[in-house]
């Protein structure tokens, strides 16, 4: 199993080896065991960049940890952009013949998304890589289930979170322009003076856009 | 009650009907879009548009035909299950989520808008937006049955505290999945929210970029239902959304 602990404190509040983290974890590693998975991931969604990245990955390598998804391709990004529940298989040739497919990569894919009320917070996924597997509608609901337990997860931290601190949670935004600031100042002096000269940009181009309006 | 004897009534009936020359029946998918290029739809696909997020709000822009408008391909099976059904089904396709893939639920009600506007008999809704649209789909849905047009809509997969919008509405034909032996199966539960159960597992739709593959989930079992009632509908034009409801409750099995 492999983790960002980054990606899951900068974009969900959760740290690493706290009790949030291990439940994560635990879900999707029964998650992919009950479906009969390969592979089983969890990707956070960044609400500045628009889309996702790998926070945890199981059964596999580990490489996808920290690997970016846009929302406009593939099942993970329409779970994501229809707040459903997908599955995926191999397009085959023929219609009437299923195997005509080449069993190349991932033959089935499971996404769900993880939900903070509407809020979109993830998706989790199962791969498996064998040609004769299909996940089944009640592997999708079973997945729904596990997904709606992690958004779960998600918000009792940051109601902790709130009650700890005395102040309202962050927002994934603002979390996310934070986690941006602060890699900014661990860039040394050459990221800040970079930083500064965009900012005045920046400044001169809200200076000038009423006057190029009129 | 095996699965394989629901809906026999109506499966044999349908049959029946799609035998007979059939009316065109105007069809609006509300979706990620189609591919229109697809063997399979070509000649079904006749409008194609596009939900643009701007500032000021949602536009509804026509895109060019034949053409591939879907990134996900969720739309592409959607119709094709649509046009394996209805041969007599022109499809519109709306393609509802923005640009960015962000904003459906205001794409959605935009598209609706537009396609109950413009008057398409038949309006397919795969998608279900949260209870935070409620207000303004049940308007759109609404209008739409007191203009005779027909909305099916699928229940969200996910289990969140609404079943999905616009099922949960009065106003449309709402669709639950299950494994069925026939694509023209069909149950009906009484006293549910959620009126009907179509086949959605394991169902074999059209792929982007040719081919096939296979869905699940009550997304492939709605278009099910929508085509049935575009055979309806062709078969018996001037038959009222109460109408069709009554003869898909008769013609199921409970």
């Amino acid at each position: 199993m492999t983790t960002s602990s980054g990606e899951l404190l900068t974009l969900l509040a959760i740290s690493a080896e706290s009790s949030e983290e291990k439940v994560l974890k635990l879900l999707i590693e029964l998650g992919a065991q009950f479906v009969g998975a390969a592979e089983g991931s969890l990707l956070v969604y960044d609400p500045v960049r628009k889309d996702l990245v790998f926070a945890i990955t199981v059964g596999g390598s580990g490489v996808l940890v920290g690997e970016r998804v846009p929302l406009n391709k593939g099942l993970t990004g329409l779970a994501a952009a229809t707040r459903e529940v997908q599955i995926g298989a191999p397009t085959f040739k023929v219609r009437q013949d299923p195997s005509s497919h080449g069993g190349q990569g991932p033959q089935a894919v499971l996404a769900a998304p993880m939900l903070v009320g509407d809020e979109l917070v993830g998706v989790i996924t199962a791969v498996s890589f064998d040609p004769a597997k299909r996940f089944t509608g009640d592997d999708s609901e079973l997945y729904a289930r596990i997904a709606a337990v992690a958004g779960v997860v998600v918000e009792q931290r940051r109601k902790i979170n709130t009650i700890t601190t005395g102040a309202s949670a962050a927002t994934p935004v603002e979390r996310s322009i934070a986690a941006s600031l602060k890699r900014i100042a661990q860039g040394g002096q050459e990221a800040l003076e970079r930083t500064g000269r965009i900012l005045s940009e920046l400044a001169a181009i809200a200076e000038t856009r009423p006057r190029e309006v009129e | 009650m095996t699965t394989s004897r629901i809906g026999l009534a109506l499966l044999e009936r349908v049959e029946k009907l799609r035998e007979q020359p059939l009316a065109p029946v105007d069809v609006a998918v509300l979706d990620s879009g189609v591919d229109a290029t697809h063997p399979d739809l070509t000649s079904h696909v006749v409008k194609a548009y596009a939900a643009v997020t701007e500032d000021d709000g949602v536009s509804i822009v026509e895109q060019s035909l034949p053409g591939n408008h879907d990134d996900y391909g969720h739309g592409t099976a959607v119709a094709s299950i649509i046009a394996g059904i209805a041969a007599n089904a022109r499809m519109s396709d709306y393609r509802v989520l923005g640009t960015d893939n962000t904003g459906a639920g205001e794409a959605l009600v935009a598209s609706l808008k537009h396609a109950v506007d413009v008057g398409v008999r038949v309006i397919n809704m795969s998608l279900a937006a949260t209870s935070a649209f409620g207000g303004k789909l049940e308007t759109l849905c609404d209008r739409a049955y007191r203009r005779g047009q027909i909305v099916v809509a699928a229940k969200r997969n996910m289990p969140l505290s609404d079943l999905g919008f616009p099922a949960e509405l009065t106003s449309v034909v709402s669709v639950d999945r299950a494994k069925f032996s026939s694509r023209l199966a069909l149950r009906y539960i009484p006293d549910s929210i959620i009126e009907f159960v179509g086949h959605g597992d394991d169902v074999v739709v059209a792929a982007p970029g040719g081919g096939y593959t296979t869905k699940n989930g009550t997304s492939f079992a709605t278009p099910a239902v929508a085509g049935i009632v575009a055979v309806l509908l062709g078969a018996y034009p001037d038959l009222r959304p109460f109408e069709v409801k009554a003869i898909l409750r008769a013609w199921a099995e409970p």
